[in-house]
């Protein structure tokens, strides 16, 4: 089994406190994104689960056991990292034997283990080759070979994509997924790229300020954030966020809360040409798919889904539905 | 009419810089008994006695063995604590380690000529005066803390994500140094080797406080005791100087890429 539970974990760094009392729940085989800004706190979580740090207080849960205290060594995690962290003098083969060799296992049984795993990952080809022989995702595979060449209990995964180019970005992900769904193993992956978190988890967490400030399923920090923050790190281009008097102007109905703020995202904002329309074009940004066209509402510029052929300076009238508007 | 003048300033500076070493050169192929006239400015004819001489001569050997023997030990204990010294300072101390790295660097500058009478004192009480080991101990003193600071240096250029990985894969802090640091630091460890052996190799005010007899007498304090009372015998110390100077010749030559690394501490990515 992969169950993890995070229960009350503090964490202190030069007297500030990046952890505060936070608890979080992995159930056995998922896909967990922990998503946050950086510095917020998400990659300290995921070396306390390692067992990389010890927390100030709380306590780590792998499948009920207490591992609060365990060291590294004794917790059998997997580790993926940014740079991947491979071994630079090592070739592929001796990257995934490492570990093995580590257990102290007999020459057969290594062997075989590193020879299931190449295998499995379409790595036979490369087995002789160094680290910065490799592409990017012959090294993410290397990495995940590395990592599961002891059968782990969970994977972690510290932002592995962020500092690729975006196709290789999407190619890998497709990648991770796929593996996910073959190892049936628990994943956590911490991440500040919504897209990634939107693409590859099963739950997302939202992290901030040292917790955990909404979980579920991606869609639904997408369509019922908890707080604004959430609301504006998920979407692309990022939600409109209006006050209760830039709102009456948007809708043409009085706002319920005047000291409230009224998000709306932009391809839930529809604007057609409408030659009585109050509003006016003021630039269109193309994205082959969908158009979004930018107008000013008060001192406001927002942005909409554009309707039909539009142009600069036309005028345009916006709907949306009330189902789809968020408030805090 | 600018390249002329590059070409004779830098001329005069190569004649300027390699007077000495022409001058003894010229010197020790020279025979015997011409050695002191001018002109011819030139020798004549190669002559190999001078070399012949100090290969015959048992004493020079047994100094040269000296040296190696001093030069090769000194480095050897530098580099195995050195290069752990480092790693424990680079990679496991949480707190302490910019005045760990300064104090080291002050042993490194302190004047010898401060040191040696205590250091006398302390050979002479262990019981090591005039033997290899008291200079290779000495040499050590000094090497140490040059080998860590190039190790030390060597060890923060590699990420850090390494040493977190080698942990999750299971190995203790000596599989991390052995099979990590200690391969990927290869470059650090040549060129700290190779400054230290040059310290050891040219080292004369230890050499010549701690022996008082060529048991122990390494090349630099051999070659100054060459001159007799009487006679100063300037074939043999040239060819004798020119022969020692020669492994530091290639050393530099074929090695500029470590050295170079190693003495400006980093910067330069292996």
């Amino acid at each position: 089994m992969g169950r993890i539970d995070v229960k009350n974990l503090c964490m202190e760094y030069n007297q500030k406190r990046v952890l505060d009392r936070l608890d979080l729940e992995v159930l056995h085989g998922e896909f967990l994104v922990v998503l946050g800004e950086s510095g917020c706190g998400k990659s300290t979580l995921l070396n306390l689960i390692a067992g990389l740090r010890e927390p100030f207080s709380g306590q780590i849960l792998f499948d009920q056991r207490d591992v609060t205290r365990l060291d590294v060594q004794s917790r059998n995690v997997a580790f993926v990292f940014q740079d991947y962290a491979l071994y630079p003098h090592m070739t592929v083969e001796q990257n995934i034997r490492f570990p093995l060799e580590n257990l102290k296992l007999n020459r057969r049984e290594i062997d075989h283990k590193c020879d299931g795993i190449l295998t499995r990952l379409r790595l036979n080809d490369f087995r002789n080759q160094y680290p910065n022989q490799l592409s990017g995702g012959q090294k993410q595979r290397v990495a995940i070979g590395r990592a599961m060449v002891r059968d782990p209990f969970v994977f972690l995964f510290d932002e592995p994509l962020s500092s690729l180019d975006p196709h290789l970005r999407d190619h890998l992900r497709l990648e991770l997924k796929q593996l996910h769904k073959e190892l049936k193993k628990t994943f956590i992956y911490v991440t500040h790229d919504q897209l990634s978190a939107m693409v590859l988890g099963d739950r997302v967490a939202f992290m901030d300020d040292g917790k955990i400030q909404q979980i579920g399923p991606p869609l639904q920090l997408y369509r019922s954030p908890a707080n604004i923050r959430i609301a504006r790190f998920f979407g692309f281009p990022p939600v409109n966020v209006l006050t209760a008097t830039d709102f009456e102007r948007l809708s043409g109905k009085p706002a319920p809360d005047s000291k409230m703020k009224f998000c709306i995202r932009p391809e839930n904002l529809e604007c057609r040409a409408d030659s009585k329309g109050c509003f006016e074009v003021q630039w269109i940004q193309q994205m082959g798919a969908a158009n979004f066209v930018y107008i000013s509402v008060g001192k406001q510029t927002i942005c909409g889904l554009g309707k039909g052929s539009l142009h600069k300076n036309q005028k345009v009238s916006c709907n949306f539905k009330s189902e789809n508007l968020m408030i805090f | 009419m600018t390249r002329a003048l590059h070409a004779g300033f830098y001329g005069v500076i190569l004649l300027w810089s390699l007077w000495p070493f022409i001058w003894q050169w010229v010197t020790s192929v020279k025979v015997p008994s011409n050695i002191s006239r001018i002109p011819p400015l030139l020798p004549e004819h190669l002559s190999a006695a001078n070399y012949s001489a100090i290969f015959s001569n048992e004493t020079f050997i047994r100094v040269i063995w000296n040296s190696i023997a001093v030069g090769l030990g000194a480095t050897a204990i530098s580099l195995v604590v050195g290069a752990m010294g480092a790693y424990g300072i680079s990679r496991l101390l949480e707190r302490g380690r910019r005045w760990i790295m300064l104090s080291l660097l002050v042993v490194l500058m302190l004047p010898q000529v401060s040191v040696v009478t205590p250091l006398y004192r302390i050979v002479d009480l262990m019981g090591w005066g005039d033997t290899l080991w008291s200079l290779i101990a000495v040499y050590s003193i000094f090497s140490v803390p040059l080998v860590v600071w190039v190790m030390y240096q060597a060890y923060e250029e590699i990420p850090e994500t390494l040493h977190r990985a080698a942990r999750v894969d299971g190995s203790s802090e000596w599989t991390i140094f052995t099979r990590v640091y200690l391969p990927l630091g290869i470059p650090g460890l040549v060129s700290s080797g190779l400054l230290s052996l040059i310290f050891c190799w040219n080292e004369f005010l230890f050499a010549l406080t701690f022996t008082s007899s060529y048991k122990a007498r390494t090349i630099p304090v051999g070659i100054s005791l060459f001159s007799g009372q009487y006679d100063f015998p300037w074939g043999e110390i040239t060819a004798a100087s020119s022969l020692v100077t020669f492994p530091i010749i290639l050393i530099v030559i074929f090695s500029q890429k470590y050295l170079v690394r190693g003495l400006v501490g980093s910067g330069v990515k292996g």
